[in-house]
């Protein structure tokens, strides 16, 4: 129940029943528009954030429900409240359209038509949802795509403008912050004011009725020009939180709010005030005459006595009752985990509504129970959405391309690289691409590129990566690159480049040729994820196991010469690696040249599909390094998933020899030897 | 700088009060190389639970691989997927 603002260009998109004028209109007529002095209402204002397009609790590449977030599970918390807070509106903070398959479904793989109202407004509709922030992912399909979807209208440069609005949410989205360059106006409506049917408690002690126009205002991190350079850069530009709500509060005030609610998509930060700061709550909570923020982006969950984030320890923050600089504050977590819940105790002085901040209560409440099951999902949910949601199911299950070889991990430790090359082949074609299209001044350098097995028998015999002969599709792209990394280009030189070879060699023990009985091979206090190997015919390499850490390379050399200690090499790896993870020596972010924003597993998925067939001899076999040879006494074994020999054999692995079907440890490994003379 | 020696001697317990300090003000990579330090004793002596202590700082700052490091090491794959999936998203927004 909302009316639009008559001065702001917002067209109604959903036509509203006279049925329904009329119930609007009669609570107004009947109650007084200012209530008398000492009249008390509740009001209280629900927030989600971050909804990441979590629409239903399920995982898309596990293709499998997952009941620890979604809406659905969510609308079950909105409708409790609702049912204890008579007056209430509900809120979204943003980031509410990308994040999932069914975003990428939505938006890249079959676009919603114009007609069409996007999957997740659509339930956000049915929700009944009061009003929207516009979070920093909203952009990331771009400005067309944003406007088509919010039924907008948007006069930017670069974006054809639509003569009539698209299908979009029946609720009013608002953001003040961020401006066309072309118009120099705000990209959406900043703010709007909602007239609020509300049930109230007379001075009298009689219940009765009032209109409440509650006043929204959105924010976004300004941060989004760098975040989403490629599709904002000379379209919109951005203003600073504090600047902002200093112009329209006022204005908004002048209009007849009576509350005025920020829904800010952002966090708190108490380092000095700039525009540019991309959390900046804890100085717009300190503009004047902000009776409540709703917040997001940080993923937070606020008020919480227990939290230890630096955000919500700062001064004049209170994370127990929910507070910023005295205004009562929520974050509702991220993926419909929590519901945001102000309870608003407003008093009539006669003139206008007072929030009472003393009995004001302030509550992040969770999906999660003390029992720590979930509160049941919202059927309504899923059937609003159930055709959208079956096309995604198809779309991640549509083959890519097809692979004539089972690529596996059994013995990537013994160097097998059925599960690798093609992997190494995708990240060294993109960043080749990339470094030769953006970076010409390291065009001329050798581009290699590094990955390790993810699975390699961690949780049992199980769990290695093993996929089929046949297609592939986008689910089992997950199978091949396990990790949501994205992949990161890192220039090194021959020195830093051995030194990292060295430390993924720290894999194996040390080998004494002369111990007559078994030495077990790999060092299981350095995990299979952290062995990176090159498999580029081009760069070779030998691993000394009878030598300590730290000595262990040897020969290495690119096409065939020894590589100088200052040569330099541009290394294509993920940002875990590029950033510090596992403390590989020099690699702490400062030798990255390109943060790519694309991930290594959309990488191999785009190589797949430009090879269409994976075959053995052109992306399963080359390897950059071999054991050292040594004539050892006694055998030096490792343990693998029993009857695998065939496997190593078809990658080229012939010093290979299984044991024993059971190695005898009750986990249901198999011992295998491998033979270090050959 | 001091950490590889960037133009400067190599200075590890130098870098690492560096490290300390950033990590101490917020910046959330600052915090995940100063837990790597600390739990294989560079440039300060080991020390394994300060070392955790400042990789849940790093997650709880959004540093996608103080992320994974703790969805690697999470014994729970519901709660490790969780760990992964915040991890993929705070790279999206990452400053740099």
């Amino acid at each position: 129940m909302m009316a639009a603002t008559p001065d702001l260009e917002s067209p109604m998109r959903t036509p509203i029943p006279a049925a329904v004028l009329l119930l609007l209109s009669l609570p107004a007529a009947a109650a007084d528009a200012v209530p008398s002095a000492g009249a008390t209402a509740t009001v209280a204002l629900l927030e989600t954030t971050d909804l990441h397009s979590n629409v239903v609790g399920y995982d898309y590449y596990k293709l499998a429900p997952d009941a620890s977030l979604g809406l659905d599970r969510t609308a079950t918390l909105i409708a409790q409240a609702r049912s204890e807070f008579a007056n209430n509106l509900l809120f979204d903070n943003g980031d509410t359209i990308q994040g999932t398959a069914l975003a990428d479904y939505q938006a890249l793989s079959k676009p919603v038509r114009c007609d069409q109202v996007l999957g997740i407004y659509k339930v956000m509709n049915q929700l009944r949802y009061d009003g929207a922030g516009i979070g920093n992912h909203e952009f990331n399909y771009g400005l067309s795509y944003l406007g088509q979807v919010t039924g907008s209208r948007f006069d930017v440069a670069g974006v054809g403008k639509r003569n009539t609005a698209c299908a979009g949410p029946a609720f009013p989205q608002v953001l003040a912050n961020v401006y066309s360059v072309k118009t120099k106006q705000p990209l959406f409506a900043p703010y709007r004011i909602i007239d609020k049917a509300i049930a109230i408690v007379g001075a009298d002690g009689k219940p009765g009725t009032s209109t409440i126009k509650v006043g929204i205002i959105g924010f976004t991190p300004p941060t989004i020009l760098s975040w989403d350079k490629r599709n904002l850069e000379g379209k919109v530009y951005t203003a600073g939180l504090r600047e902002t709500a200093q112009k329209y509060i006022p204005e908004m005030r002048a209009k007849g709010a009576d509350l005025i609610v920020a829904i800010s998509h952002g966090g708190l930060d108490d380092s000095p005030y700039s525009p540019a700061m991309e959390n900046g709550n804890w100085y717009l909570a300190q503009v004047p005459g902000i009776d409540a923020m709703l917040l997001g982006h940080s993923h937070q969950t606020f008020p919480d006595a227990a939290s230890t984030v630096t955000q919500f320890n700062l001064p004049g923050v209170d994370k127990v009752k929910g507070l910023v600089h005295g205004v009562p504050t929520v974050m509702a977590n991220l993926w419909g985990k929590h519901l945001g819940v102000i309870g608003l105790r407003l008093t009539s002085d006669g003139q206008r509504w007072i929030v009472d901040k003393g009995r004001t209560t302030v509550e992040a409440r969770g999906a999660q129970q003390k029992d720590k099951s979930f509160v049941a999902a919202d059927p309504a949910v899923l059937a609003a959405i159930a055709t959208e949601h079956a096309a995604t199911i198809a779309y991640v299950k549509t083959p890519v391309g097809k692979t004539g070889f089972r690529l596996s991990s059994y013995f990537s430790d013994v160097g097998d690289s059925s599960a690798l090359e093609v992997v190494n082949q995708a990240q060294t074609a993109y960043a080749t691409r990339y470094v030769k299209a953006n970076l010409p001044k390291l065009a001329g350098l050798p581009v290699l590129s590094m990955t390790a097995a993810f699975k390699s028998g961690y949780a049992g015999p199980g769990d290695y990566t093993d996929v089929a002969p046949g297609s592939l599709a986008l689910n089992n792209a997950a199978d091949l690159y396990l990790y949501p990394n994205s992949l990161y280009v890192v220039k090194v030189n021959g020195a830093e480049l051995k030194g990292w070879l060295e430390t993924a060699a720290k894999r194996f023990n040390t080998i004494d040729p002369a111990v007559t009985t078994a030495q077990e091979l790999i060092n299981p206090g350095h995990p299979s994820f952290n062995f990176d190997t090159v498999t580029n015919k081009d760069f070779t390499y030998r691993i000394d196991v009878t030598k300590p850490v730290g000595q262990r390379i040897v020969s290495m050399a690119w096409r065939g010469k020894a590589v100088d200690p200052l040569q330099a090499f541009l290394v294509a790896t993920n940002n875990y690696r590029a950033s510090g993870g596992g403390n590989f020596p020099g690699l702490d972010g400062s030798k990255t040249v390109f943060a790519s924003p694309d991930n290594n597993r959309d990488v191999l998925i785009d190589y797949v599909r430009a090879t269409q067939t994976l075959t053995r001899a052109a992306n399963g076999t080359a390897r950059s390094w071999q054991f050292a040879r040594v004539k050892t006494a006694g055998p030096v074994v490792f343990h693998s998933a029993p009857g695998k020999l065939a496997l190593a054999r078809e990658a080229g692995v012939t010093n290979v020899t299984e044991l024993q079907a059971d190695d005898g440890q009750g986990k249901g490994f198999a011992l295998y030897a491998v033979d270090l003379s050959q | 700088m001091y950490r590889n020696g960037t133009g400067v001697a190599v200075d590890k317990a130098r870098a690492a009060r560096l490290f300390e300090r950033a990590a101490q003000a917020g910046d959330a990579d600052a915090a995940f190389t100063l837990a790597n330090m600390l739990r294989d004793g560079e440039g300060v002596p080991r020390d394994p639970r300060a070392a955790q202590r400042w990789l849940q700082r790093a997650a709880d700052g959004e540093s996608p691989e103080a992320l994974q490091e703790l969805a690697m090491a999470e014994p729970d794959p519901a709660r490790a997927a969780q760990l992964f999936k915040q991890s993929a998203h705070a790279l999206t927004h990452r400053v740099r």
